[in-house]
C-alpha cells in the first residue's frame, strides 16, 4: 500500500499544527462557533448528540496491521474501546473529547493517518472496491488511481468551500464493488481496443433524492482523470446551488441541466482550458503510483493435499464448512483466497469492532494475510490474501474474537447507520431495528435457504445507511414526534444499479421484524428454484409484496 | 482613516475605494478622487468615465454569481479586481481567481474581500489573490503567517502549477 515520504508527514505535522491552532483560538473564543464549524469537519469532527464523533479516513478501506492497532490503542484511551466502519470505509469514534482531538490527530498522523476532508463540504475519502489487487474479475486495479485522487484532492486550494460535500468511488473490476453510479463521480476502470479507459460517471448519489448517476465520458484516457476531474469540479463549484443545502449536490445541479448541457459545460472547461495541463498523467506517473500497490510475496505449495485435508474439515466442522461458504471468496490466485470478516454477529451495532477485536484482527493478518487489513462499504473487514492451507487455523482465530459470523452477504449483514442513538440528524434509532432483525432471523438455516439479500437501514433520509439501493431498505421518519419505518424494495447497488421502490405506509419498530418476515415468505413462494430475492423483485414488481404486507385492499 | 491590508505579504494602508453602485458617475466630477473599484453593472454602465481614469487607479468587484469570463476582454483597463465572499463558505471565489490567472492571464492584483478570514488565506494565496482585507480587523497583523500554512502543496494551482509528483 502507498508509504508516506517525508514530504507526506511533514503535511500531516502540518495538519495537526494548524488544527490544535483552530481548535485552541475556538476553545479562546477567537474563533466563532460558525467559523470553526467546516474547520472541524474538515478534520472529521462531528458535534454529535453524545459526544463529538471523529471520523477517520481509511483511504479506499487499505489498513496495516500497525495502523489498526493503533486504532485500538486510540479507541481505548480516548473512547469507549471501540470504533465503528462506515459505508464510506472509514472509521469512526463515537465519544472522544473535542479538547483530546489535536492530541488523537497528532498520534493518527504516527502512523499516517488522519481525519482530512472526513467531512465537510469537499472532496471526501476515495472509496473503492475492497477486492481490489485480488479480484478473479479485475480489469485494473483502481487503487493507483484512487491514491493519485487522493493526493491531487488533498487541500484541493479550489475546492474546499463547495456547495455540498462530494464523493468519489473507483472500481476496477466486471462486478462492481464500489457502488459507483452512486456517487458524486463514479469512475470504471474499462478495455476498449486493448486500452485502459475510465468510464466516468457523474451525479449519482443517495440522500433525499436518490440519483443514478448519468454516464459523462465514455472512455476517458487515463492520462486526463485529474484534469477531467478539475474541470467537472469547476463547473459544480461555480454553478452549484448554494441557496438551499438539501439541492446542492451536483446531481441536483446535472437534473436541471440535463446531462448533454452539464457535459457540454465541462467539455468546453477541459478542451480550452485544462486538457493536457501540467496534472495531466505521463506513463511514469502511472507507473509511481501501481509501484505501491504490488502484489505480496505469495507462496506456491507444491502438493495441494490441503484441499483434501479442507474437505475433512469442513465435514468435521460445520460451522467451518458455512464459513468457508459464505465468507470466503475466490482469490485469482488458485492457492490463495478472500476473506470476509464479518463485523454483523447478532447483538452487536452492524459496523462496530472492539479494540480487543482490532488487535485480533491485526495478529491474525500478520499471521495469515501479508500484514493488510480492508474495510468495506458494506461494513465488514477484510483479510485479502490467506493461502487456503491457512484457513482453518484463520477461522478458529476469528472464532474466537467473534469475527466469524457466516453471514456475508446474507439478510444479517446488513449496512446500518448510527441513527438516533447518535446521530443528531437522524430522526429514528436505526441500531435497535437492526438488532430486532438480526435477532429474529438468527438461524442460519433459513438465512442460507434465502441466500443473498441486501438489507440496509438508514435512521433518516439523509440516507447514509444506503436505503435505497437495499435490495430490502428501512428509512427512520419522524411523524409527529414519534418514530416510524418506511420500507422499500428491490434498490441494487452493483452494475445494474437500481434504486428500491417504496412499499407503502410505513410501520412502528415492533411491527418491522414482521414485515420482514412477510417479505420473505413471499420471496420463497414466489421464486424459481435458485431464483434470489432480488431477481424476484424484478421479475414480479413490488406488488405481491404489497400484497403480502398490507392486504389485498391496500394493494 | 484607511483600512490596513495584507498585500503581497506586507501590511500596509488601502488606497482604494469601493464604489456604491447607487452612486451616479455620469461625469468625472461625481467619481471620487483617487483609486476607485466599481461593480461590473457600474463599469459597464460608465465605461466612458471611468476610462478616463486610467487603469492604475481603475478596479472592478466580482461577486460570486458573476464570471471572470464576462470581463474577459476588459482586464486590460483594470490593475485591481476585486473578488467577493460574501460568506466564507461560498467558495466561488476560488475558481474566479483562478480563471483571472491560468485563463485570462491578469497580472494585476487579485484581491479578496468580504468575510476574509486567517484560516482560508492559505488556500486563497494558492489560487491567485495576493491580497487580503481581514473582516476581522485586527486580523491583518496575523494574516501573514496563515499564508503559508502547509510547506508544499499535493496538487497544482496557480503559485506553482506542478503536481507534487512533478516537482
Amino acid at each position: 500500500m502507498y508509504r508516506y515520504n517525508e514530504k507526506d508527514k511533514q503535511m500531516l505535522h502540518e495538519r495537526v499544527a494548524q488544527f490544535r491552532d483552530q481548535t485552541q483560538r475556538y476553545l479562546d473564543g477567537r474563533l466563532e462557533e460558525s467559523e470553526f464549524l467546516p474547520l472541524r469537519l474538515q478534520n472529521g469532527l462531528y458535534i454529535q448528540r453524545q459526544a463529538p464523533m471523529l471520523r477517520i479516513n481509511i483511504p479506499y478501506g487499505m489498513l496495516n496491521t500497525r495502523q489498526l492497532r493503533r486504532l485500538a490503542d486510540i479507541s481505548r484511551r480516548y473512547d469507549k474501546g471501540y470504533g465503528h466502519i462506515s459505508t464510506r470505509q472509514n472509521i469512526q469514534l463515537n465519544w472522544p473529547k473535542l479538547e483530546s482531538i489535536p492530541d488523537i490527530l497528532a498520534e493518527l498522523s504516527d502512523v499516517e493517518m488522519h481525519a482530512i476532508q472526513s467531512s465537510g463540504n469537499c472532496i471526501r475519502n476515495i472509496t473503492s472496491d475492497q477486492f481490489a489487487g485480488v479480484a478473479a474479475d479485475e480489469i485494473a486495479d483502481p487503487r493507483p488511481y484512487c491514491e493519485l485522487i487522493r493526493q491531487w484532492s488533498t487541500f484541493h486550494p479550489e475546492f474546499a468551500f463547495l456547495p455540498r460535500k462530494f464523493k468519489i468511488a473507483v472500481n476496477g473490476s466486471h462486478a462492481d464493488r464500489a457502488a459507483v453510479q452512486f456517487h458524486d463521480i463514479g469512475i470504471e476502470l474499462i478495455e476498449k481496443n486493448a486500452q485502459l479507459c475510465c468510464r466516468i460517471f457523474v451525479g449519482g448519489g443517495l440522500g433525499r433524492t436518490p440519483m443514478i448517476g448519468n454516464l459523462i465520458h465514455d472512455a476517458l484516457d487515463p492520462k486526463h482523470l485529474l484534469t477531467y476531474l478539475e474541470a467537472i469540479l469547476r463547473v459544480y463549484n461555480k454553478q452549484g446551488r448554494r441557496d438551499n443545502k438539501y439541492k446542492a449536490r451536483i446531481k441536483i445541479l446535472v437534473k436541471a441541466m440535463g446531462i448533454e448541457a452539464f457535459k457540454s459545460e465541462v467539455e468546453q472547461e477541459w478542451q480550452q482550458f485544462l486538457k493536457d495541463g501540467p496534472s495531466t498523467l505521463t506513463p511514469q506517473d502511472i507507473s509511481w503510483a501501481s509501484s505501491f500497490f504490488t502484489a505480496p510475496k505469495y507462496v506456491t505449495l507444491s502438493s495441494d493435499d490441503y484441499e483434501q485435508q479442507l474437505i475433512v474439515l469442513q465435514n468435521e466442522h460445520q460451522a467451518f464448512a458455512r464459513w468457508l461458504e459464505r465468507n470466503v471468496q475466490h482469490h485469482k490466485l488458485a492457492q490463495y483466497a478472500i476473506v470476509n470478516v464479518s463485523l454483523k454477529p447478532a447483538g452487536v451495532a452492524p459496523g462496530d469492532i472492539t479494540a480487543n477485536q482490532m488487535e485480533a484482527i491485526a495478529d491474525l493478518a500478520d499471521q495469515f494475510s501479508f500484514g493488510e487489513v480492508r474495510t468495506t462499504h458494506e461494513q465488514n473487514m477484510v483479510l485479502a490474501d490467506v493461502h487456503r492451507n491457512d484457513l482453518f487455523e484463520l477461522w478458529k482465530g476469528l472464532k474466537q474474537h467473534g469475527l466469524a459470523t457466516p453471514n456475508i452477504g446474507y439478510l444479517t449483514d446488513m449496512i446500518c447507520c448510527p441513527g438516533g442513538d447518535f446521530c443528531s440528524l437522524a430522526n429514528a434509532k436505526s441500531i435497535p431495528v437492526a438488532e430486532a432483525i438480526q435477532t429474529r432471523f438468527d438461524d442460519l438455516d433459513y438465512l442460507y435457504d434465502l441466500g443473498t439479500i441486501d438489507l440496509n437501514i438508514s435512521g433518516c433520509m439523509n440516507a447514509c445507511g444506503h436505503h435505497h439501493i437495499g435490495h430490502i431498505g428501512i428509512l427512520g421518519v419522524d411523524k409527529k414526534g414519534e418514530e416510524f419505518f418506511q420500507v422499500c424494495l428491490g434498490g441494487d447497488s452493483g452494475s445494474n444499479g437500481r434504486i428500491a421502490k417504496i412499499l407503502g405506509p410505513s410501520f412502528k419498530a415492533d411491527d418491522i421484524p414482521n414485515v420482514i418476515a412477510q417479505l420473505l415468505q413471499t420471496y420463497v413462494a414466489l421464486r424459481y428454484e435458485g431464483e434470489l430475492f432480488i431477481d424476484v423483485i424484478k421479475r414480479v414488481g413490488i406488488e405481491p409484496f404489497k400484497e403480502a404486507v398490507y392486504g389485498k385492499k391496500a394493494a | 482613516m484607511a483600512k490596513k491590508l495584507l498585500s503581497n505579504g506586507a501590511v500596509v494602508y488601502d488606497t482604494w475605494q469601493i464604489i456604491d453602485d447607487t452612486v451616479s458617475i455620469e461625469k468625472t466630477s461625481e467619481l471620487p478622487v483617487g483609486k476607485v473599484i466599481v461593480s461590473i453593472a457600474h463599469w459597464k454602465r460608465f465605461k466612458e468615465t471611468l476610462l478616463k481614469r486610467g487603469p492604475e487607479k481603475l478596479g472592478l468587484i466580482l461577486q460570486p454569481n458573476e464570471s471572470p469570463a464576462m470581463i474577459a476582454n476588459e482586464l486590460e483597463f483594470i490593475s485591481v479586481m476585486a473578488v467577493n465572499f460574501p460568506v466564507f463558505t461560498d467558495g466561488r471565489g476560488y475558481s474566479h481567481a483562478r480563471e483571472l490567472r491560468e485563463h485570462f492571464n491578469f497580472s494585476g492584483e487579485i484581491r479578496a474581500v468580504g468575510d476574509v478570514l486567517i484560516d482560508q488565506l492559505y488556500a486563497m494565496r494558492r489560487c491567485g489573490f495576493d491580497a487580503f482585507i481581514m473582516r476581522k480587523s485586527d486580523d491583518v497583523d496575523l494574516a501573514h503567517s496563515y499564508l503559508s500554512t502547509f510547506s508544499f502543496p499535493y496538487q497544482g494551482a496557480v503559485d506553482d502549477p506542478r503536481p507534487v509528483w512533478h516537482r
